[in-house]
Parts: C-alpha cells; structure tokens; sequence
C-alpha cells in the first residue's frame, strides 16, 4: 500500500498484466465513442460556463438541459415509461387501459389495430390482437414493462457491483486489487452473449424478469469495475484523499463520500449505456431462447413469437420491435448528452 | 483551405458519377442456360431444422428427428408404414410370411435382386448383424452404476428383437426366419428397417468379407465377444456423421439400398442422387438436396425459392397465414399429426385429483371445443376434439373403437354449474388451488393454461399456471404438480402405450392405477393379429374414461408446405415424415 | 518485452483455466440433459437415457466432468499428445472437427464484415470529423444510435424480406417506373448536396448534377439490360481505373507540379494494368486462389514498376501509390469477372442469387469465379445485419478520435508553418487518430466473435455460434466449451496483441 506508484494507473505497468491497453481504450471508447461535446446540441454550451475543475451538480444539469438530442430522449423516454406503467398498472395497481393482456377475447376486426391518429383514437384494440385474440395494447404495454424493468435491474445491479468492486480494488490496491481484477479478467474473457446466454438459462427456472435482470446484471459489471478502478487509482493520490486520512477518516468513509462524488458521473454515463444494451441483449437471448419465459412476456419475447406474422399481421411483428428501438434509442442519447454534460471537452472551435 | 476541400469533394462527387455512368457499357450476354431435356428440375430442395447425425440411425445416441428424412429415400425395409399407420408390404425389397402363431415365427426372403449401391447383395449377413445389433445378447462387461450392464451394441431399441431367437442360416442366403420366445404385437412394423450394410462394418472392424461375409455371420454364430466388439465398436460410432454436417465420411462406407444415394455434403447440407443401382422403382428426380435451416426462417427460405419443401416441427396459426398469404406459388397440405395434447392430473393417492368427482368437475369446466377451435383449427380447419388415447383421428381405426366407448364423449361441452356441484359434491375447499405445469418456452402451452384457467376459476378452481422448464423431471415428482398440459407422440405401434397407462408405468405420471387396465394391455402386448388388439384397446378406453385417467384434448395439427412447383408431396403424420414419398415427386422448371 | 510478454502469458492461463471452470459449471448446471429424451414415449426411452448418461458422464458430479474435460484439452496441448477431441460432444462424436469447420464459416463471416464495417466506418468517421455539426456529421451520429439501438434478429428480419425476397422479385424483372426513377434521382441528388454541403449555390448544383447523373445512368442501366447480365466490360475496366488512378494520386500526394509525376505514373499503371487484365483473360477460366494471386501480383508489380521508372525524384511515393492503383486494379478484374459470372448463379439459383440461409448454393459446379459469386452473394445479408452494428461504433471512434488529434497543438503547428491541408490531414491526422482505432479493432474482434452467434443463427450460418447455441439448448458443454476456449484465449492473445501494437505504433508508451 504504497502511496508512489499513483502514477503507473496511467502507463502501462506490470502491477496491471492483462488489462493495460485494453483497458485504456475501454476508459477511452466510453469517453468517446459518442464523443465530442454537444452533438445534435448546442455549439457553444461551455463557452458561458467556467471550466471549474468539479463540475457542480447544477452546471451539469445546465449542460445537460442545453442538449438538445438528449433533451429529446428524455422526453420519449419519460412518455413510454409513463405510458407503459400507467396503461396496465404496476403490479396490483391497475391501470387506466382495462384489458387483460392474458385474457383471450374474440377477433375484432379481423385482429387488426384500431388505433388512429388522426382523429385520435384508441379503439377497441389500438395495436390489433394476437393470435387467440389477446389484446396486443396489453401485451406490448406488459413486455416493455418487463424489458424496463430488466434494463434498470440489470443498469442498477451491474453499476451497483462494478462501482463497488472497482472502488475497492482502486482504493486498497495490493491483494485486493490483484484478486478483485483477476475476477475481474476471468469473467471478461467470456463473451457477454455466452454468458449472459448461460446464465439467463438458468435464470428461467427461478421465474420471471426480476431473477433475468438480477442474473444479467450479475455479469455485466466488469466495464464499469474498471473504469471505476482507473478513476480511483488517481484520485486517491489527491490531496484531499491524503487530507482525509491524514485526519483518521475511515476508509469506508473515504471511498464513499469523498472519492465516489467524484466518479458520479462516468458511473452513471456507464449505468445508462448499460440499461440500453441491457434492452438489446434481453432481446437476443429471446431470440436464442434463453429469455424471458412465457406467460412472462417482455419486447424480446413478444418479437420472437410473432416474427413468423411479419407477413399475414405486420403489427404483431412492428410494434414491440419499434418500442425496443425507441426505448434502446432514447437511453443511448440520454447517455450522450450526460457524458458531454459531465465531461466537456473536445469543444473545437469551427475552423 | 475550406476551398481546397471542396474542390477535392467536388472532384470526387464528378468521379462518382462518371464511374457510375462507366457502367452503361453492357454488352447483352445471352443467358446461356443448359436447357434440360425433360421439363422438369434436377434439383428438389428439402428444408429441414436440423442436420441427420448419422448413417447409422439405429444408435442409442442418434439424436436427429430427421435421420429418417433421409433413410426413407436411402434405406429399405420389408414394410412401409402408410400415412395413415396402416403397414404395407414392400416386395420389391422382399417378401414375408407368419409361419406360425405359437411360437410366433415369420420367414422373411430378401428380393433376389436387392442390392446395396455398391454392388454386395443385400442377403443373410446383414439379417443377422441387425439381430446382433439389436437383440441386446452381447453384454460388454462393462457395469454402470445402477448394476445395469451396457451391450456391444449401443442400440436405440431392443423392443421386440430382445424376444427373437438368432436367425439360423448360413452366408449367402437370401432369406431368413425369425421365431419369437413369447408372442410380440409389433411384430411387423419391426422389420420396417434396420439393416445395415453387414459387409462395410465387417471390413471396417478388419474382417475378412470373402463368401458373403462369412467370417461376420461365423463371429455372431460363435458369439466371438473380441470379434463382435470390433464390429459393434465401428457400428456404434464410424457411420457417425461430424456435427451440423460439414461434410459427409467417406461415402464408400454408406452403400444405400433405396432409390437415392448419398453424394455430398457441406455446410449443413445432405446432397443423395439416384442409386443407379436400385433395382425397384426408380427415384423421379436426379438429387434431392436436404438444407439445414431454423424452423423460424423456414418460410422465407420457402419464399426466396432456397428451399422447395419443409415440414414445421412446430407449426402456429402465423405460420400457415405466412404461407397461404404467399398465394398460389406455395400450397400447404395439413392434416392431425400422430402427437397428440392432453392435460394430465395426479389422480394419486393424497394428489389433488385423487377424488373422482373432482377430476370430473375440471374435465367439466376444460373448454376442449375452445382449445380447439383457438389452437388446432387455424391450422387445420378440420381439427375435432381427441376423444381416444390410442387412436388418433388420422388412423383408420379411430371411429370403430370410438363407437365403443360411451363415456369418451361426456366431457366435449364446458358445463361450469355442473363442476360446481361436483366440486361442492366432493366436500373440497373452494377455491380448489390446482399447479399446473406446463414446458417453460411454449408460448402455446402458456396461453392454453391462461384459457383453462379463465373456465375453470369460475367452477370454483384456481388454477396456478406454472411453467416449468425442466417439466418431464417435475412429473415423476408427485406433490410438485398437480396438472400439467403436454404431448405425447404417438408412434402408430400397438404396444409402446403400456407404460403410459398400467400402474407403476414409467410415463405414468399421474399415479393411475386399474387392474382391468393392467390385464388388458398383457393380452394386447402379445397379440400377433393387429385386428385382435383393437376390441381389447376399445375396452381399455371405456375403463380409462369412466376413470378420467386424464383428459385429452387433441391431435396436434400438422402441416407440410411446399412450392406449387412441386407434385407429389402428401401429409403424412407418421415419424417418417413427408419424405415417405419423396422418391415420386416431380419438380416443374 | 520478453519479460512482459511471458508474464501476461502466464496470468492469462491462470485467467482462462478459472474462466473455464467457471463456464463449465454454469453450463453443466443451467439445465437437465436429459430432457428432450424424458419427453420421448416411443421404444427405447431407457436405451437412449443410458446412453445419454454414459455420454456426457452424468453420473460423474459435474467438478469431476470438467477435470475429465480439462484431460481432453491437455491431450491437445501435452507435445506429441494424441487422441486431441476436446472432448466428444453427446452423440459421442469429436468436438476438434467441429470446431476447426466451425471457426473457418465464421471467419469468413466476421473478417468480411469486419472489413468491411471498418472502411466505411473510417471513411464516414473522418468526413463527419472534418464537417463537424454540418447535416450529414447530425445524420450520421443519428444513424449510429439508431444502429447501436436495433435488435439484430429484428433487423435480421426485415433485411430477409426487403434485401432478399423483394430485391430478388425485382431482379426477376428489373423495370422500374417513371415516377420511382425520378425519385431515386432526387433522393440521391439531396444525400450528395448534404455530404458535400457548402454555400446553397454549390448544395444546388451538386444536387442537380447529382440527381442528373444518378437518373441517367440508371436509365441507361434498365434499357441495356444491365441487371440480368452486368458487366463492366474492358473500356469500363479502363475509365474506372484511371479515374481511380487520379483519386489517389490527388489523395496520396496531390495535384501540385512537384508530385505531378506521381499523377502520370499512377495513371499509366491503370493502363497498363488494363492491358495485364485483357491479355490474362485466357486464364480466367480455370483460374484458382494461386494464379488469382499471381495475376493480382503481376497488377501491382506493373503499378510499383511504373512508379520506379517513371517518378523521378519522388520514385518512392510515386511507387507506393502505383502499388494502391494495382490493388485496384485487381479488384475491378475481379468485379468484372464476378459480374460476368452472374448469370449462371441467376440460372442455378432458379432465378433468387440473393439467398435468406446458407453459406453456398449445394452442387453449384461452377469455376472459380461463378463459385465466388455464389459465396459472395450468400454473405450479402448476415454481412449487412453485423456491418451495421461495428459500423457504427467504427464510425462514432474514428471521429471522436479524429476530432482528439485535430485539436493537438502539433496539428495547429503544422497548419501555421504554412502545410496544405491535405498533408494536415493525411499526413500528420489521419494517420495518428488511427492508432487507438488500430488497438480497439484487436480488442473488439473477440467480442464480435462472440456476437456472430445472434447473427448465425438468423442467416443459418452453421459456425461458432451454432456451435454454442446448440450445445447450450441440449446442455452439452463440451462444444460450448469449445466455443468458449477459442474466444477466451482470443481475448487474451488480442489484449496483448493491442497492447504491444500500442506500444509500437506510440512511442510514449514503454512495455516494462
């Protein structure tokens, strides 16, 4: 527990064996991949803002309003969850759209959707009826509360155990370090499809989305571990760290209310990717039959079921692969604009 | 700068369309296609889920449904099973004759003409390898746990041969006889296949395959244990194909004795063309092609011509409304399939079925006509309520026995009031809680447990739909389930039933127990005149019925599709699949 | 670096025998083996049951399996070792040939669509650096989300009915109307005005020269015929080479009089290359992999040559950018020949070249280039449908990293001491910003491995992925662990790999 070799967290080093590069470009693709401040927003947001070296709460949120796309996602985003929870209700809370989504009724109308936009209307049906004549409204509307649900389960438990492991293994450095990113490389080695594949398997026979999110989130942490590794690596080389423990502030204390602040934001950037790819990935076990099982539905599910009606009863087909598309979307611009929002650089001036 | 960049971007933008407008200079190339002599294709393209595993499908560790899609064109036996499970002789592979009744004895006599493709008569040698192979007599000295100890021969099934003496004769001869210890219902569907090119194994196991083999049928005759576990040891594994059938083993080593032969095989697919050597009927078309393709991309394989024919394993009601919405270039035959859906109860002691009266207020309240109407009908519109265990409707024999028995037709209405008072009548706590398990994955089962409950809920049960992934192990655990609704598939035998229905059967899974019944299927299980079993079957019926051993629902619906290029192909229920007839279909170009 | 290199080597092992032993498990647990067989009625059930057991080794507790299975990779691994299966898979059948089968399908797939995914990406990624918060930079970062956002099955899906079935009901009968051509014209005259973008006066002339050129050439296209037997004929060899020829040359070391040689030499070699392709016609026939590389050698031989002879006191440059206009020149011959070998695959394929499942049409019996065609063409879709995933994270890092290095005070510095912007861009960018894309391409390969298995499936792609998923759904872990050992040591040897190519291309970073 040397305090001198805060350093190597930027070089490549021998204390690091497998996750030297890989692990920078890692840092590196989460920083950029969407890169650059303000895409689809606005040129000029930090040109006002003092760049500070912590960026306070509330310059954030200005930055982040200021985002136009990410704006954009946010409002989508916030109008499917309400939608999806209030048509059909949370759990023994009913909702305002009165249909079962398990309860098969007679076709109306030949199955097709009712809805309309112009007048708008709902109709009997708004999305049609399945194939013994389920309401598809209820049905779509239960899978994305599913697959939401999945997706911040899997963006809570897997930020949740990546923030811990990687504080931990950044803070205390020697064994720690050493064991917790061995783990670490023994899990990341395995394909995240493979994996979430196996474990999803086995999630099936404990039931339900909760046990698919928790399993998925389970195996989706080590990104964000790292990442949180490398911030802490360097921060506990601040002098504010040194002033803590100079003063006998328990370590426990140090992590969590001096150095975590301060990695809030690549914490949640990481969170919000993970919950859009958390959406996608239910999706492919679906497909590959590991997912959710019925009489559990969710997005993935219901596409799965009904791709053979691409033909005869498009929407069937349509609609939860347009709400994946929606819901995956509208997250990943939310992350884009948090990321620029907590980390502004890369403002070019226009040549 | 900025101008440099658009100059370039410019200048690019020219390229562009100067090298699109390159393109024009086509010269009109003639399609030179070889025009075939006939009008009709050379090629017929069958789409199956899963690639054959083996030449040898009479392993134990065969696991491919669709082996026997390919064995139908490329292997022979002294009968075929007809759509309709009626057994016809094959005379141009041989001829048969029951000799006598007690002990049970048929002579059977290859066809003198019979021949493998490559060229070794088709005689005695392969007679006796398959009754070797099958008759579980060669212990391997080798003990599993359980005390059991595993034969040379790792075979899918003894039925039946375990009860056959071994076939007396010498190398050489064209026919042979088969005598029986004690009587065997299924004697003749038996030898609807199986045998196996005596001559390769032999050579392969490096015997000497001089005088037809003689070293082989000396080796069975003697029970040479070193010699046979050389011969069971390439019969196990060398006809083994590599998974997901990148290529096909040497095709030297798989003669064919049907009217195609094995040619080729990559990336999955099985090429057979004709056996120039066959001397029955001859196949139609030059190369019938086998493409492995997933059961969900079927249709528009179909679609894009890639495939010409297919039969879903599973079909839904989307499905076939995909193919009739692709009109006239597509037909779709469909018909009752030989598995059948039911719904089982555990009529155990201390299972929540172990009242009478109880099991007849859920049949009462199971909307049988529904389910029908919402998962069988729209697939095939002629879909009827299943009102037998042993006959399915597609049999020819399904409305005789039904005539017989009375009771099989008193649950076919929902009578909600009257399971009611069967319920109250039985003293039971309402609401009755029943676990009702179903396959975990069947969005089909899922919604059938969500219909049932919706009934039977108002009769004054509850019904918890419980998926279960790992279902056929929770069955034989009484206590963890007290419905469940599953198939069975039934293989048009007269005595594979006997374990579903007697008391302490291995499928039967809801503790069901009737002497009458037990006794019955003794005498149907040694019957050696098909026609006999069927009064013994009607009587087990009527016993099952007023019991409510369970109660069935239906014969799944099958369908096979096809190009309207195509003629010939027919639906055909049994395992053998469409393919039965494959060697008559005709493709138009 | 010898020390470096061994000392990773070691931890990986220990890294992947723990990864291993933790796949095993899990798969071994995550179902009963036996159940497709529990659901079986017919004869034979307890036949098959036992040999099921005796296959997998059910009786044995599942840490004892995978020392059994651990056994059969070192029989693969212990010098001189023989019987290496990697274990028998549960109909007791080898699982090294289905791997080694199984890695080939998919490399074709994933190298074809990872170059691929990689030019465009690049390519789209520099120009929205370089025309940052213009139309086309918000189109393509829009594009990108909606492709990070798409399920692949789904797109899958719809690629199958509108790439394949429809575009082959289409190809059965290319006509197109009036109204459609016009409309292509005006799409396509709007996407060139907003990628090259400018004053409106510039947008509006790039937009009706665009849209011009784009409805002539297609009109012409449809009257000749073209779409039932394309070509591009020798004189179309010759224009679009020399245009090619002039593009680089412009690129690579612009139009000014100093390299004007390296315009001529590169224009020559495009020639003279054209003639190498007529005169090797006879060959074409029964060319195989061996001579189509000799031919290829032979066309950047002429380019290289050309430029040694030819360019002066810039030879070098002149030479490499005669070798790039041979590359080219090789694949227009190529194009050429795969075009004039597309009406037979019409023929073979009954009229539908463009397939929805497989890797080949069976018993095609063509040459060489016919065959190619045919692969070709089956790699259409499942290339589209994984393109669309890497390009986008391809195209989103080259401009963030591009945009990294534009912003560098060497970039500035060479752009005050007076240097055109070509040479900014090519010369000290370009370059730069492609080595952390160089190091994520290394690192991402394994995951995209991995990813092909949603991608196999769909597009019946018997490869790596089938292998997983079929012996994840029969809970028969030997070829999942198969599977699983070619992308865990991936991994591994990648990591490494971009740490050292990281190492090498930057000189800042030492490996200790």
């Amino acid at each position: 527990m040397s305090t001198d070799d805060g350093l190597r967290s930027e070089s490549v080093s021998e204390e690091t064996p497998l996750p030297v590069e890989s692990e920078r470009i890692e840092a590196q693709m989460h920083r950029l991949i969407s890169a650059d401040t303000d895409v689809l927003g606005v040129e000029t947001a930090s040109a006002d803002i003092p760049v500070a070296a912590r960026s306070s709460a509330r310059t954030v949120m200005m930055r982040f309003f200021r985002h136009k796309a990410a704006m954009g996602g946010l409002i989508v985003l916030a109008f499917i969850v309400i939608l999806v929870f209030s048509s059909v209700g949370i759990g023994p809370i009913p909702g305002w759209w009165h249909q079962d989504y398990r309860v098969p009724q007679p076709l109306y109308n030949g199955g097709h959707p009712t809805l309309q936009l112009w007048p708008f209307s709902l109709g009997k049906h708004p999305f049609g009826q399945d194939d013994i004549g389920r309401d598809y409204f209820a049905l779509v509307m239960t899978g994305a509360q599913q697959s939401i649900i999945i997706a911040f389960l899997v963006g809570f438990v897997g930020s949740a155990i990546g923030t811990i492991i990687g504080a931990v293994a950044g803070y205390f450095r020697g064994w720690t370090e050493s064991v917790l990113m061995r783990l670490t490389d023994v899990v990341i080695t395995i394909p995240l499809v493979a994996i979430a594949a196996v474990v999803a398997k086995i999630a099936q026979d404990w039931g339900g989305v909760w046990a698919l999110g928790l399993f998925i989130g389970l195996v989706t942490w080590t990104g964000l571990a790292r990442i949180v590794r490398g911030e802490f690596l360097s921060l506990r080389e601040k002098e504010f760290v040194d002033a803590a423990r100079s003063i006998g502030v328990p370590s426990g204390r140090i992590i969590f209310r001096h150095i975590l602040p301060n990695t809030v934001g690549v914490i949640i950037v990481s969170a919000t990717l993970a919950m859009s790819a958390a959406i996608l990935l239910e999706s492919a076990l679906s497909f590959l039959g590991f997912g959710v099982q019925p009489p559990n539905t969710s997005l993935g599910q219901l596409i799965e079921s009904y791709r053979a009606a691409m033909g005869p009863r498009p929407w069937l087909f349509w609609w939860p692969g347009l709400f994946i598309v929606a819901i995956a979307l509208a997250i990943n611009f939310i992350g884009d604009g948090l990321r620029d929002a907590f980390d502004p650089r890369q403002n070019r001036q226009k040549a | 700068m900025t101008i440099r960049r658009k100059g370039l971007t410019v200048a690019a933008l020219a390229a562009g369309a100067l090298v699109l407008a390159g393109c024009g200079t086509a010269g009109g190339k003639t399609n030179s296609s070889a025009s075939p002599s006939n009008n009709f294709a050379d090629t017929i393209n069958i789409g199956i889920e899963q690639t054959p595993d083996t030449y040898n499908s009479n392993t134990a560790d065969a696991n491919s449904v669709y082996n026997a899609y390919v064995d139908n064109l490329t292997q022979n036996g002294f009968v075929k099973i007809q759509p309709d499970g009626s057994i016809k002789a094959n005379t141009d592979y041989g001829t048969y004759e029951k000799v006598s009744d007690n002990p049970l004895t048929v002579k059977y006599t290859f066809s003198d003409k019979a021949v493998w493709s490559d060229g070794t008569p088709i005689d005695f040698d392969d007679a006796l390898l398959a009754w070797a192979a099958y008759s579980g007599t060669h212990p391997s000295g080798q003990k599993a746990e359980d005390g059991s100890e595993a034969d040379l021969f790792n075979a899918a099934s003894t039925n039946g041969w375990n009860q056959i003496k071994m076939p007396e004769g010498k190398a050489g001869d064209k026919s042979f006889t088969l005598v029986y210890t004690k009587p065997y219902a299924d004697w003749e569907s038996l030898l609807s296949g199986g045998f196996v090119p005596a001559h390769i194994a032999a050579k392969q196991a490096g015997l000497s395959t001089d005088n037809n083999d003689e070293a082989l049928v000396t080796a069975i005759q003697n029970n040479d244990t070193a010699t046979l576990k050389k011969v069971a040891d390439f019969w196990n594994s060398g006809w083994k194909y590599q998974a997901n059938l990148p290529s096909l083993p040497d095709v030297a080593l798989l003669p064919a004795a049907g009217p195609y032969k094995y040619d080729n095989a990559s990336n999955g697919t099985l090429t057979l063309v004709k056996n120039d050597k066959y001397w029955g009927t001859a196949g139609k078309t030059q190369k019938i092609v086998f493409k492995t393709v997933n059961a969900d991309e079927m249709v528009q394989a179909l679609q894009n011509g890639e495939i010409d024919q297919f039969d879903p394993s599973n079909p839904t009601s989307d499905m076939v409304s995909q193919l009739s919405a692709l009109g006239a270039s597509v037909k779709v035959e469909k018909g009752e399939s030989l598995s059948f859906s039911h719904v089982d109860i555990d009529t155990g002691k201390g299972g929540k079925f172990e009242d009478q009266r109880v099991r007849q207020a859920f049949a009462k309240c199971i909307p049988r006509q529904d389910l029908v109407d919402k998962f069988a009908k729209p697939i095939f519109d002629g879909a009827q309520i299943l009102r037998l265990h042993e006959y399915l409707p597609s049999q020819k024999d399904y409305e005789t026995v039904l005539a017989q028995v009375p009771s099989a037709k008193l649950y076919d209405t929902v009578d909600i009031a009257g399971a009611k008072q069967l319920l109250q009548q039985a003293g039971v706590k309402t609401p009755y809680k029943v676990t009702f398990k179903f396959a975990g994955q069947s969005q089909l089962r899922a919604n059938q447990v969500a219909l049932i409950k919706a009934s039977c809920d108002q009769a004054g049960f509850n019904i918890v739909s419980a998926p279960d992934d790992d279902v056929f192990t929770t069955l034989t655990q009484p206590g963890k389930w007290d419905a469940a609704v599953f198939g069975w598939s039934g293989s048009g035998l007269i005595a594979s039933g006997q374990s579903i229905y007697v008391t302490k059967g291995a499928q039967n899974y809801g503790r069901y127990s009737n002497t009458k019944v037990d006794q019955l299927w003794d005498q149907i299980v040694q019957v050696t005149n098909p026609d006999d079993a069927v009064p013994l079957k009607a009587q087990m019926e009527e016993q099952l019925w007023s019991d409510l051993y369970n109660i069935t629902l239906y014969a799944n619906p099958g369908v096979t599709a096809y190009s309207s290029k195509l003629t010939g192909p027919v639906y055909n229920p049994t395992q053998y699949g469409s393919t039965w007839n494959a060697a008559t279909w005709t493709k138009s170009l | 670096m010898t020390v470096f290199v061994t000392r990773r080597l070691i931890v990986s092992f220990f890294i992947v025998l723990a990864s291993t032993a933790l796949m095993y498990v899990l798969v071994a647990v995550s179902d009963n083996p036996l159940k497709d067989l529990l659901e079986y009625n017919g004869p034979g059930r307890a036949d098959r049951i036992a040999a099921r057991t005796r296959a997998l080794h059910l009786d044995v507790p599942i840490p004892g399996r995978y020392v059994l299975w651990l056994q059969d990779v070192g029989r693969c691994v212990v010098p001189g070792g023989h019987d290496c299966t990697l274990g028998l898979d549960r109909s007791s059948r080898p699982v090294l040939p289905q791997l080694q089968t199984a890695i080939g399908s998919t490399l074709r797939l994933v190298v074809a669509a990872t170059v691929l995914a990689l030019l465009i990406g690049i390519v789209t990624g520099i120009v929205t650096a370089l025309r940052q918060y213009s139309t086309f930079d918000y189109g393509i970062t829009f594009v990108a989300f909606l492709c990070f956002s798409l399920p692949v099955f789904w797109v899958s899906t719809l690629l199958k009915q509108y790439i394949a079935i429809d575009l082959n009901n289409w190809l059965a009968n290319p006509t197109m109307s009036y109204a459609a051509l016009f409309a292509i014209a005006l799409i396509a005259g709007v996407l060139w005005a907003v990628v090259i973008g400018g004053q409106w006066r510039t947008r509006w002339i790039v937009f009706g020269v665009a849209a011009l050129a784009t409805f002539t050439t297609l009109f012409v296209l449809l009257t000749t015929d073209w779409f039932t037997s394309p070509s591009i004929g020798v004189v179309g060899i010759l224009v679009i080479g020399v245009v090619m020829a002039f593009l680089w040359a412009a690129l690579f070391a612009g139009l000014r009089p100093r390299t004007r040689r390296v315009l001529w030499t590169s224009i020559a070699a495009a020639v003279l290359g054209t003639i190498a392709i007529v005169l090797a016609q006879p060959l074409m026939d029964g060319m195989n992999w061996l001579t189509f590389f000799l031919v290829a050698l032979v066309l950047i031989g002429i380019g290289v040559a050309t430029g040694l002879v030819g360019g002066g006191y810039v030879k070098r440059l002149a030479a490499q950018v005669g070798a790039v206009t041979g590359v080219t020149m090789t694949v227009l011959m190529a194009i050429d020949q795969m075009l004039a070998a597309y009406p037979f695959v019409y023929q073979q394929t009954g009229g539908r070249p463009i397939p929805t499942t497989g890797a080949s049409t069976p018993n095609l019996d063509g040459n060489f280039w016919q065959t190619n065609t045919d692969v070709a063409l089956h790699l259409v879709l499942p290339t589209l449908a994984i393109m669309l995933i890497s390009f986008a994270s391809y195209t989103r890092y080259t401009r963030a990293s591009m945009l990294d290095v534009l912003n560098q005070d060497y970039v500035r510095t060479a752009r005050a001491k007076g240097l055109n912007e070509r040479t900014v861009l090519v010369r000290h960018s370009f370059r730069n910003a492609l080595i952390p894309l160089a190091t994520l391409v290394a690192f991402d390969f394994a995951g995209v491995l991995g990813g092909a298995v949603v991608t196999e499936t769909v597009f019946g792609w018997s490869g790596m992925g089938l292998l997983f998923q079929t012996g994840l759904k029969n809970v028969d872990p030997n070829p999942v662990m198969a599977f699983f050992l070619v992308t865990a040591i991936a991994t591994v040897v990648f990591n490494l790999l971009a740490d050292i190519a990281y190492a090498y291309l930057d000189p800042r970073i030492r490996l200790s």
